[in-house]
């Protein structure tokens, strides 16, 4: 019979914490890389668009192992946080960095088509009516590109519930306090007598991927409503 | 007095050509920029606005240096004072019409919104979104709101090209009568000959990058040949003959006009041609104005 033990429900809870603070974090970031992909001429922009998509096309695996080398005691920031007593590794905050880094291309390139779709001729209106780059950013570009910004965050959202190889390198598997529910199912599909409290994870992960869908569907549909209202 | 000296290479559809204008622009007049698609008028225009830089050049605004390519000087858009109108309006969607226009001033002031509202016909959908106006209306708001910022030169890069031939003449009016009422410096962009005859005081031709002529319109339009008592510039859209005469079938606006040509005429012209219909003495004469390239 399907069923959760309290692990479980931790994991479950720990998983949507995870995945709701890594989408947080990146969006500012995810916004301004996308603002500056679409709207910026620079040298080294092409460097920055392979840098970003990077993660895209790494191992999850690759990408914790040099979070791990980055982070660690001996890594060049860790040793610098350290002497801040902040620590990373292994702590659900690490799970958080992971699951950023790996769904950050994702949420750039929704951002970044939503803003491609933007007419040129409004940003230049805005600076000719007076707007200075950044109130055209809040005023024109960011309304403009709320689509985007609500499928980018959708889509790393769901990225960030799914992610399992970054995590277990960089945060471990700590039941309780690292363990998310690609983790904890990946702790029972290795044993055979845990087969039904498996299926029980993986039924609430597809539960919360559909509510997810479910949720960016409903306001994608109001935004269409009020801009054709 | 609105001075600009600029030189651009542009590329065109047959290859790279240099932009290179020398206008004097005469303040509270307008003036019209005419010419075929790809020959530089907007480019001129966005050069004015600060949205396209030029290579070189001095562009002057009543006494202000918001170009100059010797000192370095190239004022930000959002520092030159101008109103800018496309075609497709630019409206921004997410606002509504008062909102549109009230991103137009530096200190919000909804009583001057309102006003200007009231003066353009559109205080009753002040609450409405810009997706929701015909394109008449639309280019009403934008016109509106280029004004609220009293610009010190207003641009209008073909406003009226989207919009059909009633709208467009009662959108000319509205331009003449804010023109007037506001005493604006206003820069137009038109290859309608109608509307630049109805609409401007001067009138610069610009063909591949460069001036080739200016003047009033009548002097731009209708130099010399005839004495005028009646006259248009309009196209050929067919010849045929009849019997032993030739007859010639010319639009002018929505309307289809008959004549006779002579032997002599249908010689040297053909449908497309862009031609001169005018009256001497009750005999309606025809004169070839320049081949279409």
């Amino acid at each position: 019979m399907l069923s959760l033990t309290a692990e479980d429900i931790q994991a479950i809870l720990l998983s949507l914490k995870v995945a709701l603070t890594a989408t947080l974090l990146a969006l500012p970031l995810g916004f301004a890389t996308a603002w500056l992909m679409v709207f910026r001429s620079f040298r080294g922009k092409v460097l920055l668009e392979v840098l970003v998509n990077l993660p895209l096309t790494l191992p999850p695996v690759v990408i914790g192992y040099f979070l791990l080398l980055l982070l660690g005691k001996n890594g060049w920031a860790g040793r610098f946080l350290d002497a801040w007593g902040i620590h990373f590794i292994f702590t659900w905050k690490a799970a958080v960095i992971a699951s950023a880094t790996v769904g950050f291309p994702l949420l750039v390139r929704s951002v970044r088509l939503g803003m491609e779709s933007i007419d040129r001729q409004l940003i230049e209106t805005s600076r000719s009516l007076g707007a200075r780059w950044f109130d055209t950013l809040i005023t024109v570009v960011l309304p403009l590109s709320i689509r985007g910004i609500l499928a980018g965050s959708s889509l790393m959202f769901a990225r960030s519930l799914g992610e399992f190889g970054a995590t277990i390198i960089v945060a471990g598997n700590i039941p309780g306090i690292t363990q998310t529910i690609p983790l904890a199912i990946y702790d029972y599909a290795s044993s055979p007598s845990s087969t039904m409290m498996a299926l029980s994870l993986c039924l609430v992960a597809v539960v919360i991927s559909v509510l997810v869908l479910f949720v960016h569907e409903v306001l994608s549909r109001n935004i269409e409503k009020q801009e054709a209202a | 007095m609105i001075s600009i000296t600029v030189e651009k290479t542009l590329s065109g559809a047959d290859g790279p050509f240099t932009l290179a204008v020398d206008l004097e622009m005469q303040p509270h007049s307008l003036l019209t920029l005419y010419g075929k698609s790809g020959s530089g008028k907007t480019t001129l225009l966005r050069m004015l606005a600060g949205l396209t830089k030029p290579d070189s050049g001095r562009i002057e605004v009543n006494g202000e240096i918001w170009f100059d390519s010797h000192k370095g000087v190239c004022l930000a858009p959002q520092k030159r004072k101008v109103g800018l109108v496309f075609q497709n309006y630019a409206l921004f969607p997410t606002m509504t019409v008062q909102d549109n226009l009230l991103f137009a001033q530096e200190k919000k002031d909804p009583v001057k919104v309102d006003e200007m509202l009231e003066l353009a016909g559109l205080l009753a959908l002040r609450k409405r979104y810009p997706e929701t106006l015909s394109g008449g209306q639309q280019q009403r708001v934008a016109l509106a709101r280029a004004i609220l910022r009293r610009p010190k030169i207003l641009l209008l890069d073909e406003p009226l090209s989207a919009l059909d031939q009633k709208t467009r003449g009662v959108l000319q009016d509205e331009i003449i009568k804010v023109h007037q009422h506001f005493g604006l410096s206003t820069m137009l962009v038109s290859h309608d000959k109608q509307e630049v005859f109805k609409l401007s005081d001067s009138v610069a031709v610009i063909r591949h990058g460069r001036i080739t002529k200016t003047g009033t319109p009548h002097d731009v339009f209708l130099d010399r040949i005839t004495s005028n008592k009646f006259s248009f510039v309009s196209t050929i859209l067919s010849i045929r003959k009849v019997d032993c005469i030739y007859l010639a079938v010319i639009g002018t606006g929505n309307e289809l006009v008959e004549v006779v040509l002579s032997e002599k005429d249908v010689a040297t012209m053909k449908p497309g041609d862009e031609v001169l219909v005018a009256s001497k003495a009750f005999n309606p004469v025809i004169v070839k104005l320049h081949r279409p390239e």
